[in-house]
């Protein structure tokens, strides 16, 4: 049973067609690396996956359940798609840590608040603090950020920042944990520390949807790579056979401008 | 007449400036955020006649605007005026809630969408986003700007007295006919101090809010 | 939206309008009214728009109201606060008398007196009762009741040169004694003959006179309030007198109503009854006013 299944997801803005019908299914434990050029529609893809775009046509599956269907209005009402998005983590580009928390307090807050809906809130407050404080600090061990956790976001560098992120988005035990170009706003020096992090995560069998401009890093990590291009993927494959021998003229174009760098 | 005499009128005269400025922040500030919001609508007829209102009380003196909602209705015939102290404190409503709502504006559309859409992402409501995420940063960026315009507020209070409110600046003039100019300087000096407890103030919540960075 | 747009700018038309016809017998002191009323384009509209406020009914209005709502500024000795804290003034009981005699209880506002004109018309006040020097510009914008106190600028000679001295030519040489900045001075001033005559400022008017007295001047030019109750039979200055005939500087006070209003006559006919009777001569000697004829 697939965890995660995207069926002939399209999206237009402004008579522009980013996304023209994309299918993938992911494994539990999977983790996709999506590649391509600017502009090809990856990042559109990941936000439709966290309902931050929502596709013109197409359903979304979780575990075998529709948890979108652009054809079925009652799946994307805001208070239904508020808890749906709950199945997906998302780490952003330029990391969107809230500037006026510690670490500690970005990686509780989102947590607390939900916590507030459990019904036995009033009567175990202080428990339940206690709780989503202790997991906060291990999150952020895990990380290798234990000696930074009460400091804010503008006195951490780059790299902690991101971690800090990643931290964030596991805080909500996501079924699938979602990157959108993790490194690009890093510093190069920068970009190892989180992509570390990720390699763990990967180890721990986390599912994730990685979409990247590291090449050497996707090949490493990644089981399943799509190559998107113009809104269709059009190479999907082991990251042995994308890479290594792609079918496609316009991958392998791609390939080599990259390897050229 | 004796100082101490003249100094207890303009005191009590202050009272009034302080009146309408206390009055005006009350209502104000609150009445500027729903105006704001009405600027940000996504409606747009809402948003256009929002913006035309704001265009139009920001365009104009705040003296006029204190002229008609006293004169107006009477100069249109209709048989109705607002108390001289009312009149005054409605225009300065009006005049800075206006003023307000584009420095509320102002901070939160510049506020990244990034920090919206991380708290989607992690689950928040709408309201949870507001008050949990966004706000203490709007707070941040309009507190400076905010500082600048309720300074200017206590200053334009004076202009209530063109509707004769007996303000500070009135009563002073009043001595300065009797020919004593003194009082009328010595009105700089409440002024000064007030501005100085609200420059302190604002000072003081500036700092507090410097603990992270927006 | 256009309708409220287009009734919205009417309205600052019309305040600009009403200010606009107050440029010329008025100080300006608020640097922002200023700017306003100098716009001489304002002054274009008074004549229409100060007529579209009509008085007529405000006789019934005020009695229905059951009070008349004064606008005043603090004006000695017309309206003003006496050391005991009470409101008082000529204009101030002489109000009262008249309020009085309507059956109205007088309610005095204290006003802005640039605005005096927009009061009136926006109905804030019923009347402006705050010596009130009457002239034309007003009298285009508002009714105003029959001149009630009359002032002017008086030339005192000695009796003994009462043939020489009859006009102000004849004292287009001569010595001339007047109170540093007062109204006098200002009529010696800006008078044709009197001001090629030597203008001698001092401090109090009481040495004006001492100076014509002694025959160290040769005139002294005087509030005629003033001069009136402080030479002439039982004075220390019996032997000097006013120069018959000439009146410099000129000003009646008056009451402003609405345009056209009805109030104004029943004013005036209850003030001829008050001089009738001799209340407002009263009034005048304690205030040290004159009346007008």
């Amino acid at each position: 049973m697939p965890v995660l299944e995207v069926r002939n997801i399209e999206k237009s803005f402004d008579n522009t067609e980013v996304l023209k019908g994309i299918n993938f299914s992911l494994e539990k434990g999977e983790v996709l690396a999506i590649i391509g050029s600017s502009g090809s529609g990856k990042t559109t893809l990941l936000r439709c996956l966290n309902f931050l775009e929502r596709p013109d046509c197409g359903q979304i599956l979780v575990n075998d359940n529709i948890i979108f269907d652009a054809q079925d209005k009652r799946t994307q009402h805001e208070s239904e798609v508020r808890k749906k998005r709950l199945h997906f983590g998302l780490v952003f580009q330029s990391f969107n840590l809230f500037p006026q928390y510690t670490a500690k307090k970005n990686v509780m807050l989102a947590k607390e608040l939900l916590a507030k809906e459990r019904e036995d809130y009033k009567t175990n407050r202080r428990q339940i603090k206690k709780e989503i404080e202790k997991e906060a600090e291990e999150l952020l061990k895990s990380v290798g950020l234990q000696d930074k956790m009460d400091l804010y976001p503008h006195q951490l560098s780059g790299g902690q920042q991101q971690r800090v992120a990643i931290a964030r988005a596991l805080a909500l035990n996501p079924d699938i944990l979602c990157f959108d170009e993790p490194t690009s706003a890093l510093d190069p020096e920068l970009t190892g520390e989180v992509l570390n992090v990720i390699r763990l995560l990967a180890k721990a069998n986390t599912t994730m949807v990685i979409v990247t401009h590291e090449m050497q890093f996707a090949r490493d990590v990644a089981t399943k790579v799509i190559f998107m291009d113009e809104g269709v993927v059009c190479e999907e494959g082991a990251p042995c056979d994308v890479f290594g021998n792609p079918k496609k003229e316009r991958t392998k174009h791609f390939l080599e401008h990259y390897s050229g760098n | 007449m004796e100082t101490s005499v003249i100094l207890t009128k303009l005191f009590d005269a202050f009272f009034l400036n302080c009146e309408i400025f206390f009055k005006t922040l009350l209502f104000a500030l609150p009445l500027g955020l729903i105006i704001s919001f009405g600027s940000m609508s996504n409606f747009k007829p809402l948003k256009a006649l929002v913006r035309t209102f704001v265009w139009i009380i920001r365009g104009t003196p705040l003296m006029l605007q204190v002229i008609v909602i006293f004169y107006g209705p009477g100069l249109l015939g209709i048989d109705f005026a607002f108390p001289r102290m009312t009149a005054a404190i409605i225009a300065f409503i009006i005049n800075y809630a206006c003023y307000f709502s584009e420095i509320y504006r102002g901070g939160i559309e510049v506020i990244p969408r990034g920090q919206y859409e991380a708290g989607q992402v992690l689950g928040m409501k709408k309201g949870q986003i507001f008050f949990k995420v966004t706000l203490i940063q709007v707070i941040k960026r309009i507190v400076p700007p905010m500082g600048n315009e309720i300074i200017t507020l206590i200053k334009d209070t004076a202009l209530a007295n063109i509707i004769a409110n007996k303000e500070i600046i009135m009563m002073s003039k009043e001595f300065a006919t009797k020919g004593l100019i003194w009082p009328l300087f010595s009105t700089a000096i409440f002024f000064l101090l007030f501005c100085g407890i609200l420059t302190l103030l604002f000072g003081y919540i500036e700092r507090k809010l410097n603990y992270f960075r927006a | 939206m256009k309708r409220t747009l287009g009734l919205i700018l009417a309205l600052v038309m019309v305040v600009l309008a009403f200010a606009g016809c107050q440029t010329t017998d008025v100080v300006q002191d608020q640097s922002g009214a200023a700017d306003t009323t100098a716009d001489p384009n304002a002054t274009v509209a008074p004549a229409t728009t100060a007529e579209v406020v009509d008085g007529e009914g405000d006789l019934a209005y005020v009695k229905d109201n059951k009070k008349l709502v004064i606008g005043y500024t603090v004006y000695e000795p017309m309206n003003y606060t006496d050391g005991e804290g009470n409101f008082t003034g000529f204009d101030t009981e002489f109000a009262q008398a008249v309020c009085a005699k309507l059956g109205v209880e007088p309610e005095f506002v204290e006003i802005v007196w640039d605005m005096k004109v927009v009061e009136l018309n926006s109905k804030a006040i019923d009347c402006i009762w705050n010596g009130m020097t009457i002239n034309d510009d007003l009298k285009a914008q508002i009714s105003i009741s029959d001149p009630y106190v009359k002032n002017m600028q008086v030339i005192i000679i000695n009796k003994k040169n009462a043939e020489s001295y009859k006009d102000t030519a004849s004292l287009a040489d001569k010595d001339i004694v007047v109170e540093a900045g007062s109204a006098g001075e200002s009529v010696v001033a800006d008078d044709e003959n009197l001001k090629n005559a030597n203008c001698i400022q001092v401090t109090k008017q009481i040495d004006a006179l001492l100076e014509v007295k002694a025959g160290t001047a040769d005139a002294a030019v005087l509030d005629w309030t003033l001069a009136k109750s402080m030479i002439g039979e039982g004075t220390d200055y019996a032997d000097l007198m006013i120069v018959e005939g000439v009146e410099l500087s000129v000003e009646e006070y008056g009451i402003g109503f609405r345009q056209n209003s009805d109030l104004c006559t029943e004013v005036n006919k209850i003030m001829a009854e008050l001089i009738a009777d001799g209340t407002l001569t009263a009034l005048a000697e304690k205030y040290g006013l004159s009346l007008a004829e």
